[in-house]
């Protein structure tokens, strides 16, 4: 290497147009450079209160609302979000119970007075809320800064932290997207 | 020796020497009882200093030597072995002392010119030369006199100097307190060891061991040289002499001694790194037993180092890090090493640069490492301090959701000499090991460049500790602004190159 390309480095442009191809279809195909996708699938046959879970390298999660989520497929005004206070409170405290799969973690509430549950989807601890949500970002930007909790699996192993969990490809073959 | 004839002729001295002599001490320690500081006395021949302490019993007696001097001048194997100091400082200057020493300072091959010394004692000693205080003021008492034995000089002293002189003869070394390459060498008696449990018994000696249990094995504990000394002190002479050996048995064994400890003081180099790959880390990257990178920058450079300075281990420390995937280009990053137990403590400039040479040959496509120079331990703080304080500056590839346009370089640009502060929140790839926390963070400049459609490089200046790649991608609306949201499109990072890490180092490096 010789001292300009030191000082002013060149970028071979070719080593990234697969990458490039990838993001041009997608705008958001950069998060899977970052996170491996798993959804969380409505159990019940009427409702489609679906979730999408992206895992880290570092193992933490980061849940928000999937595309089939009512909340995102019909125009429900959004009146709040309101994040559980027994588990706000217990993020960042040491020796915590982890929460189940099932804990409730955040209700969001429509204008016509429905509610939304938001459960934790996987075994672990709630790290952090995004204390940045609002009502608008929910609806606009659901899969980045719309993401709603990150959480820590008390499983180190993926297969068995994220067992209640299926890929992307499984979800888009159940919902027909 | 003048002055010791002339201080040391009175009654006092003389029923020391002769209680001594009587209980065939050796010349050396019959001279530390009579408090002699004059180290250099003490390196007289044993038969010179009987001599000398003949004349001092003899003066105001007839002038006739006591009956022990011959039979402590036959040979070292025919003599009675001295009690108060097991034949140690007897030998000191005796290649029974010094061969031990020799051996291991040639094997290691030590380059150095001073050294210093750190001597254990058995610990029979402590008692033994007690017991022949007690033995002496009972003689004084039987004559109706007293002394005062305060000024016994303790056995490592002369000890210290004398097989300290010894050695600077042997190996061409100067003997100094403040040399960083230390001899340890610890010496045992066996057989008296034990001696200091008498105290055991004696009550006024409040000596007492505590039973503790270490690792799962019991241990006594409380015997430490100060705490015999002090329990000593407590112990009225009548008790000693009922309960204790007084004056000492008959030793059967000399000094022996554990395998002498050679180390030198950690020495530093310093000087600056390129990392050239995106596939080696900074130091060994190791989880679970597992390699996650090849090898490390510490590696490449640390090993050669190791055959130069013919260390026993190295540590890596560096002005912060970059990540894996992340190249150090520009003037590089500073670090230094910390040499452990170095056989040759000192490289000249000369060697560095080869040296330097050697690593940058032998890793051509992965490091270059330059300015290699030794450093004091003095310096080392400037990359500790620099860790935290200094700017970097960064170049890198970046792709955005939009065709990349003129207009788009220019909204970039604005902030080529316009400061932007950022909120950051704790990166999500962090956060599994660093509290949650929102830092701002100043970007002091921003330049970006125009490649093919949506591709774009940029080089930025920013404050130490901001997180790069969460400014571009916004980590999920975790940094605020991010170069999306500057943008309003979607952004990511896919090349980060270090260009500099703004700190003078090494520190006489011109
Ligand atoms: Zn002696």
């Amino acid at each position: 290497m010789n001292s300009e390309s030191l000082i002013s480095p060149k970028y071979d442009l070719s080593l990234y147009k697969k990458i490039s191809e990838k993001y041009e279809k997608n705008s958001l195909a950069y998060l899977e450079q970052y996170y491996t996708k798993n959804f969380l699938i409505d159990s019940s046959e009427n409702t489609t209160e679906d979730f999408y879970i992206y895992q880290a390298p570092n193992k933490l999660c980061v849940i928000g609302l999937a595309p089939t989520h009512p909340l995102l497929l019909q125009s429900q005004k959004v009146k709040s979000i309101k994040f559980d206070e027994k588990v706000s409170q217990s993020i960042s405290k040491k020796r915590q119970i982890p929460l189940s799969a099932k804990s409730e973690i955040c209700v969001i509430t429509t204008e016509e007075g429905k509610n939304y549950s938001i459960k934790a989807g996987v075994v672990g601890w709630v790290i952090d809320f995004n204390i940045k949500l609002d009502v608008d970002m929910l609806q606009k930007k659901p899969f980045t800064d719309g993401y709603i909790a990150i959480i820590k699996p008390k499983q180190d192993d993926p297969r068995k932290a994220l067992n209640l969990c299926i890929n992307e490809g499984k979800y888009k073959e159940i919902r027909n997207l | 020796m003048q002055h010791v004839m002339k201080n040391y002729v009175n009654l006092t001295y003389q029923t020391i020497v002769d209680t001594m002599l009587d209980i065939k001490c050796c010349a050396r320690c019959i001279f530390r009882f009579l408090g002699i500081r004059d180290y250099k006395c003490y390196a007289k021949s044993e038969e010179v200093l009987l001599k000398i302490l003949n004349r001092i019993r003899s003066t105001l007696q007839e002038d006739s030597q006591h009956p022990s001097t011959n039979i402590l001048l036959s040979k070292t194997q025919d003599k009675p072995i001295c009690t108060t100091c097991f034949d140690l400082i007897y030998q000191a200057d005796t290649l029974e002392c010094l061969w031990p020493i020799i051996e291991s300072f040639n094997s290691h091959n030590f380059q150095v010119k001073t050294f210093n010394l750190s001597i254990t004692l058995p610990s029979g000693i402590i008692i033994n030369n007690h017991s022949v205080k007690v033995y002496i003021r009972q003689k004084f008492r039987e004559r109706n006199l007293t002394v005062d034995l305060s000024n016994v000089i303790d056995l490592k002293e002369p000890f210290k100097y004398l097989l300290g002189w010894s050695i600077e003869k042997e190996l061409d070394l100067n003997h100094s307190f403040q040399s960083p390459f230390i001899i340890s060498i610890e010496y045992y008696h066996g057989i008296t060891q034990q001696n200091h449990l008498i105290l055991t018994r004696i009550p006024s000696a409040e000596f007492k061991l505590k039973k503790v249990r270490m690792k799962g094995k019991a241990v006594w504990t409380g015997d430490s040289r100060n705490n015999i000394i002090a329990a000593l002190e407590k112990v009225p002479d009548s008790d000693f002499i009922s309960i204790g050996n007084c004056p000492p048995l008959e030793e059967k064994e000399r000094w022996k001694n554990y395998f002498p400890i050679l180390e030198h003081s950690a020495v530093y180099v310093g000087g600056r790194y390129i990392k050239l790959s995106r596939e080696i880390s900074q130091s060994p990257w190791i989880i679970n037993g597992e390699r996650l990178a090849k090898t490390s920058v510490s590696e490449c450079s640390g090993e050669i180092l190791r055959e130069k300075f013919r260390c026993d281990d190295y540590n890596f420390v560096a002005a912060g890090r970059e990540d894996v995937n992340v190249r150090m280009l520009g003037n590089g990053r500073p670090f230094y090493f910390e040499i452990i137990n170095p056989r040759k403590p000192f490289l000249s400039q000369q060697e560095l640069d080869d040296a330097q040479k050697e690593i940058n040959e032998t890793q051509k496509d992965l490091i270059q490492i330059n300015h290699l120079t030794m450093v004091t331990e003095r310096d080392l703080v400037i990359i500790k301090e620099g860790e935290e304080t200094k700017r970097k500056t960064y170049s890198a590839l970046i792709w955005i959701s939009k065709i990349v346009t003129p207009e788009i370089i220019d909204k970039i640009n604005q902030y080529q000499d316009k400061e932007l502060t950022i909120q950051q929140q704790t990166p999500i790839r962090v956060l599994q090991r660093r509290a949650q926390m929102i830092r701002p963070k100043i970007i002091y400049s921003m330049k970006a460049e125009a490649l093919e459609n949506h591709f774009l490089t940029m080089q930025l200046q920013t404050e130490a500790g901001t997180y790069i790649k969460e400014f571009i991608h916004g980590d999920l609306g975790r940094t605020k602004p991010s170069l999306g949201d500057l943008l309003d499109c979607y952004a990511d990072i896919l090349a980060l190159d270090v260009l500099e890490v703004d700190l003078k180092w090494p520190p006489n490096n011109n």
